[in-house]
């Protein structure tokens, strides 16, 4: 009797439900068809028009470029708001005038000559000159602000002097009218204008800068095409358009950046058409890659990034034998594994540089699934009844525990056991950084020039902490690194990047796995957005507009 | 009245301070360096004469009880420190996200007692019936059912099926943006709370004086409301003071889900970027919540039900 009547009204429940559903259904089913009709959209630009994407890596913290390290939270928001001298076009591979509307390289390399543009206004209405720049990048240098980014000034003469205390100036930098600014380097350095088209070496506005104190990284101000503001803590950040922008008003009116770590969160909030764009986590990318209805709005290029398994050389163990290192490169499949585990949301890492890079080499030495190879090298080594591999991971769903599990089938095949240890970010870090594991999974990359990419994680001098966390070391390879820096011909730099390349993939110093596959979807009425390679979410905003009759 | 209320808070000093202590000690013993965190998280690196630098000016190569006591010595002036991530004081990052907190938690809770409160009396007045069924099983379903399920799927109905609500964000004094989240850790406690108050209500209806009043002729709502409930608030009124606790770890989950800035957020991503400064603040945060709802919650009972003593 009671039973009866509890199923009946559970009855009555679901019909209702599975009504409004179909219902909802059907309406939604309208509004696409009507969305994709092209007939009605506009093919040019038009001004106005709000921007809301997801940032999906939480609160930037600090929008004061001198105090985060530059990194995909906070420069991308923070290249909108500030303007350096230049800017790099990632999807082109050039650099175009920002603040400086040219630049000259003595033919040493050694000076750096920035003719700024005039009428370049902070929002706060005051002009931008070389004063300015001497000013912001002191300031990124000064050991009181405690700037993640002052290591790679120290490139510029008289940095280091300053840093340490021993002159009130950096001598390198020189104001020689206030459009002029000259910075001398220590010696010559191919990364140099990619350093300067970063958010940290933009100006800041001195009188701002003192006058907030603390608070500047809370309201920046800046001279970039966007202004800051508002920023509600873990939930929103609001930039507005600059109509005095040097180079013209932008199309958006706004940007809302919505503070959302959580995949399902995004998934729902982009379904109710709270976002407009958003980059996709990897457990989203399957859904949204296997539904028509988003063909024509996902937008995927290589990042550059390298995922690999990195083998510390400082440890004694079968690692340091070259031979037991290309073994685990023939053993593992790695095609395999990213159609698998990453559902495709990565491309085979072949070489080091990704294919989005300048000097990209697709015939570097590289390692082909090959188990039976695997053996016959480890059985050189004297590794024929294989040993114990401790690999250090993070559960992350790109390079973590994931594809460590997939690998050790493979590994385990050849003789090769594996003991995975399982920890948090933080503590990777903390302890790929202190050289405290016998082989770890980790993603290098971020730098868009192949000689930084390469030198950052395979030069000697930059042992440890620094980006050579695995203690490489071919002194081949840092003689090759050096050249390629110094020289101020570029054919002649390619060439020998991809030779220090070569070298590194014949040592194999890391299990090369994959680049990652950054993934934009977006509504269909967002227009301009772009595959950039240096990290997706750094899209040029000023390119960007809402096309409003297909809302 | 008063004086026990001092008493009580000044006896939660050594609380204060071992909880402080202990969060101290366990920061410092898990792996992980505040400076490093300032790296780009997808794979930046650092320089080694940055990083010292770095660590000289925020004083962590200070010996750790010096750290500790330089941390006594600001908490004792209102001074919680500055937090290594944003670099603002941590007393206006908590100031900014307690609205948040405070505002789920209050309606979150109201929306427990009254649905629990309600349930539980219809649970006992009926007891028995199909309709107690039905309110025990929703009651079990509150209590199992994990929070983040419920959110998402409150969201889903209501945010992208009909669209009625945001699915996620926050806009300072718009309530649309809290309906959902309240609701979802309102439900995970209200179960509790109907399944105290039935059992509570049970032993109260059978009671003499119960018979009495109905024989009085006096109206059975009123018989309900103000002589069966009333006697049996004051174990309602203990587990809805424990439920609290329940109710601000609730806080952190929903938060995440429906993207708001709330204390739970500060904290874990506090704890993630091992910054202390941030992460002591917000546990000093919540052990005084939690010390000051229960010092209400037994002032309360004791409103209530004048036969219990407050002691010390």
């Amino acid at each position: 009797m009671m039973k009866g009547k509890i199923y009946r009204i559970f009855l009555v429940v679901m019909t209702i439900m599975m009504i409004l559903s179909a219902c909802s259904n059907s309406s939604s089913g309208n509004s696409t068809s009507g969305g994709s009709d092209s007939s009605e959209s506009n093919t040019e630009p038009t001004y106005g028009g709000k921007l809301v994407r997801a940032a999906i890596y939480g609160d930037p913290q600090n929008l004061d470029p001198a105090i985060r390290a530059h990194g995909t939270p906070t420069s991308m928001i923070t290249w909108n708001i500030f303007e350096p001298l230049i800017r790099f076009d990632a999807v082109k591979g050039v650099f175009n005038p920002a603040n400086a509307e040219s630049w000259k390289i003595s033919d040493d390399g050694l000076v750096y000559t920035f003719k700024l543009r005039k009428g370049v206004l902070f929002h706060n209405g005051r002009e931008v000159t070389a004063e300015d720049f001497k000013y912001s990048l002191e300031r990124v240098l000064n050991p009181k602000t405690a700037s993640p980014n002052a290591g790679s000034l120290t490139i510029i003469k008289g940095a280091q002097e300053f840093i340490d205390g021993k002159s009130k100036e950096v001598s390198g930098i020189k104001v020689i009218d206030p459009y002029n600014l000259e910075i001398t380097l220590t010696k010559p350095d191919n990364t140099f204008l990619t350093i300067m088209s970063l958010p940290y070496a933009a100006a800041v506005p001195k009188e701002v800068v003192e006058e907030k104190g603390e608070k500047f990284g809370q309201e920046p101000v800046g001279a970039g095409p966007f202004k800051f503001k508002s920023w509600i803590r873990d939930s929103e950040i609001v930039l507005e358009g600059n109509k005095e922008y040097y180079g013209g008003r932008p199309y958006l009116d706004e940007v809302v950046y919505k503070i959302m770590t959580d995949q399902s969160t995004r998934d729902n909030a982009f379904a109710s058409k709270q976002l407009d764009m958003m980059v996709l986590g990897d457990a989203q990318y399957p859904k949204y890659k296997n539904d028509p209805t988003f063909k024509n709005q996902i937008i995927e290029v290589p990042e550059l990034f390298t995922r690999n398994l990195k083998f510390n050389l400082k440890k004694k163990g079968p690692w340091q034998d070259v031979r037991v290192r290309q073994a685990i490169n023939y053993a593992i499949d790695r095609d395999s594994i990213i159609k698998t585990v990453l559902q495709g949301k990565a491309y085979p890492a072949v070489g080091i540089l990704p294919p989005t890079i300048k000097g990209y080499n697709k015939n570097v030495t590289t390692y082909k699934y090959n188990p039976k190879k695997a053996k016959e090298l480890l059985k050189e080594a004297g590794y024929e009844d294989g040993f114990t591999l401790k690999i250090l991971t993070t559960d992350h769903p790109a390079f973590g525990l994931p594809a460590v599990e997939a690998l050790s089938g493979y590994l385990e095949k050849v003789g090769i056991k594996v003991k995975i240890e399982q920890v948090d970010f933080a503590s990777l870090l903390d302890r790929v950084n202190a050289g405290d594991f016998d082989a770890a999974m980790y993603s290098n990359g971020g730098q868009t020039h192949p000689v930084e990419y390469l030198t950052r994680y395979f030069h000697s001098k930059y042992f440890g902490a620094s980006g050579n966390t695995g203690y490489y070391k071919n002194e081949k390879v840092d003689a090759l690194l050096d050249e390629a820096a110094q020289t101020t011909d570029e054919d002649k730099m390619i060439s020998l990047v991809q030779q220090a390349e070569d070298l590194i993939m014949k040592d194999a110093p890391w299990w090369f796995f994959n680049y990652n596959k950054a993934v934009i979807v977006h509504q269909p009425w967002v227009k301009g957005l772009q595959p950039v390679p240096t990290d997706i979410d750094y899209q040029d905003l000023t390119k960007v507009w809402i096309d409003e009759k297909m809302k | 009245m008063v004086g026990y209320a001092v008493q009580r808070l000044l006896g939660a000093i050594p609380i204060w301070i071992a909880i402080t202590l202990i969060t101290f000690i366990l920061m410092n013993v898990i792996p992980g360096d505040p400076v490093t965190q300032l790296m780009d998280a997808r794979g930046g690196s650092m320089d080694k004469k940055v990083i010292e630098q770095i660590r000289e000016e925020w004083g962590l190569n200070d010996p750790l009880p010096l750290q500790y006591l330089h941390f006594i010595q600001g908490f004792v002036q209102g001074d919680l420190g500055t937090s290594y991530q944003t670099r603002s004081p941590v007393t206006d990052l908590l100031l900014e996200r307690i609205p948040v907190t405070a505002q789920i938690t209050f309606l979150g809770l109201i929306v427990a007692i009254v649905f629990g409160i309600t349930i539980g009396i219809i649970g006992a007045l009926k007891r028995g019936s199909w309709l107690d069924s039905l309110v025990s099983s929703f009651s079990i379903a509150g209590v199992s059912l994990p929070s983040f399920l419920i959110g998402l799927i409150l969201m889903y109905i209501f945010a992208v099926k009909f669209q009625l609500l945001p699915a996620s964000g926050y806009a300072s004094g718009e309530l649309k943006f809290l309906i959902l989240p309240s609701i979802t850790l309102g439900l995970g406690v209200c179960g509790v709370i109907a399944r105290i108050t039935r059992s509570s209500m049970i032993d109260i209806l059978k009671m003499d004086f119960m018979t009495t009043a109905y024989a009085k002729g006096i109206s059975s709502w009123r018989v309900v409301l103000l002589h069966a409930l009333k006697n049996a608030l004051p174990p309602i009124m203990t587990i809805i003071g424990v439920q609290m606790g329940f109710l601000l770890s609730g806080a952190v989950i929903t938060e995440t889900i429906f993207a708001l800035p709330g204390i739970g957020r500060l904290l874990v991503d506090g704890i993630l970027q091992r910054d202390l400064p941030t992460v002591q603040g917000c546990v000093v945060f919540i052990t005084s919540v939690f010390l000051i709802i229960n010092l209400i919650t037994d002032i309360f009972c004791r409103w209530i039900d004048p036969r219990i003593r407050l002691d010390v």
